[in-house]
């Protein structure tokens, strides 16, 4: 049985989600890097997950999350350069049940779901307390999800 | 071989097209364009045509975000400018244009496409002496282009913080044009897209293809 999502993955999820990179980096060095492959890996996409339906949901469409990624990589010079426009389209599309990412390495997958999510959780700018009960919404699922 | 007029007013058509009937008269002229072997210079046209209206655009300075915000604007625009015009190749062709040196160059029919569907973006506010202008331009960068010269004017424009190079000029070979306009061709570029203010008067429906 695989192990569940741990509070210090949780932690450093919140850190990025909190723009504390800082924080985040040292987090991360601290994780149990195995574990974290899989449930890191497994709380960033389900938190991805759901920060997408919550933005998109029913009735988006397809030039809304053209426009948000758009505006994701005009914030900075370093967003424009290393967000791959296609990959972050689809990885969004991909949640949203239209294609999948497949092809695409996990890697790429991973870092820009990352970097998208800081932009969902950014836009929706939630308090402490509401940041929490999605990362409690997120972990719940990431646990089914590697369970 | 230069340019010709009817090459010219081809083009122009297309980028003037603002009903479905303007839009089967632009196709027709590229349809006989075709048939008489006229086409390779469109290409160059349309890239030259291009370079001088993204110049237009995005002079004196740029930032990264004008160009990464442009280009989604526009294929945000319709399903269609989505699916036809890659973004990174769309942005290449542009930071190319303006004197940014590219480490890559995008596929010739994405190259293509960019140049062809973002030339009706950028012309769609345009007068038409503005636009008269952006065609004469082109159409001079074009004939040197054709005519094989290695260099040909540098850009104008100068990007913000200013990392663009003036010496990588549209002739470089990074940035040459798209082998001609794609085929098929689609719905004109500029219908429905949101700087346009006659957008919400054109119809939606494609042209039939020029091949």
């Amino acid at each position: 049985m695989s192990m569940p999502v741990t509070d210090g993955q949780v932690a450093t999820l919140r850190a990025a989600l909190t723009d504390d990179m800082d924080r985040y980096r040292q987090l991360f060095s601290q994780l149990n890097q195995a574990a974290a492959k899989k449930g890191f890996t497994a709380l960033v996409a389900a938190a991805f997950g759901e920060a997408v339906e919550r933005r998109f949901g029913q009735g988006h469409q397809p030039a809304d999350i053209v426009t948000f990624v758009g505006d994701i990589r005009s914030r900075s010079d370093r967003l424009a350069r290393e967000l791959d426009p296609d990959i972050s389209e689809r990885v969004i599309r991909a949640v949203l049940g239209d294609g999948s990412v497949r092809d695409v390495s996990d890697a790429a997958v991973i870092s820009t779901q990352t970097v998208l999510l800081m932009g969902l959780i950014a836009d929706e700018r939630l308090d402490d307390a509401g940041l929490d009960v999605f990362l409690a919404s997120a972990r719940k699922l990431a646990d089914q999800l590697i369970s | 071989m230069a340019v010709t007029d009817d090459q010219v007013a081809a083009l122009r058509a297309w980028l003037t097209a603002r009903t479905d009937t303007g839009a089967d008269d632009a196709v027709g002229q590229f349809i006989t364009l075709a048939r008489t072997g006229r086409l390779d210079e469109v290409g160059a046209l349309v890239y030259g045509a291009f370079a001088a209206a993204a110049r237009r655009r995005f002079s004196p300075a740029w930032a990264s975000a004008d160009i990464v915000g442009f280009v989604a604007e526009f294929r945000s625009s319709s399903t269609e400018a989505a699916h036809l015009v890659s973004p990174l190749a769309a942005e290449n062709q542009l930071r190319g244009v303006l004197g940014e040196k590219q480490a890559t160059r995008p596929p010739e029919e994405a190259r293509a496409y960019a140049q062809f569907m973002l030339l009706g973006a950028l012309t769609v506010a345009l007068d038409p002496q503005e636009l008269d202008s952006v065609l004469t331009e082109g159409r001079g960068l074009a004939d040197q282009l054709i005519a094989g010269r290695s260099r040909v004017t540098a850009p104008t424009s100068a990007r913000t913080p200013g990392t663009g190079s003036a010496a990588d000029t549209p002739g470089s070979p990074d940035h040459t044009p798209g082998s001609a306009v794609p085929a098929p061709v689609p719905t004109p570029p500029h219908r429905g897209y949101a700087s346009s203010p006659a957008a919400s008067r054109r119809s939606t429906s494609s042209p039939s293809a020029l091949t």
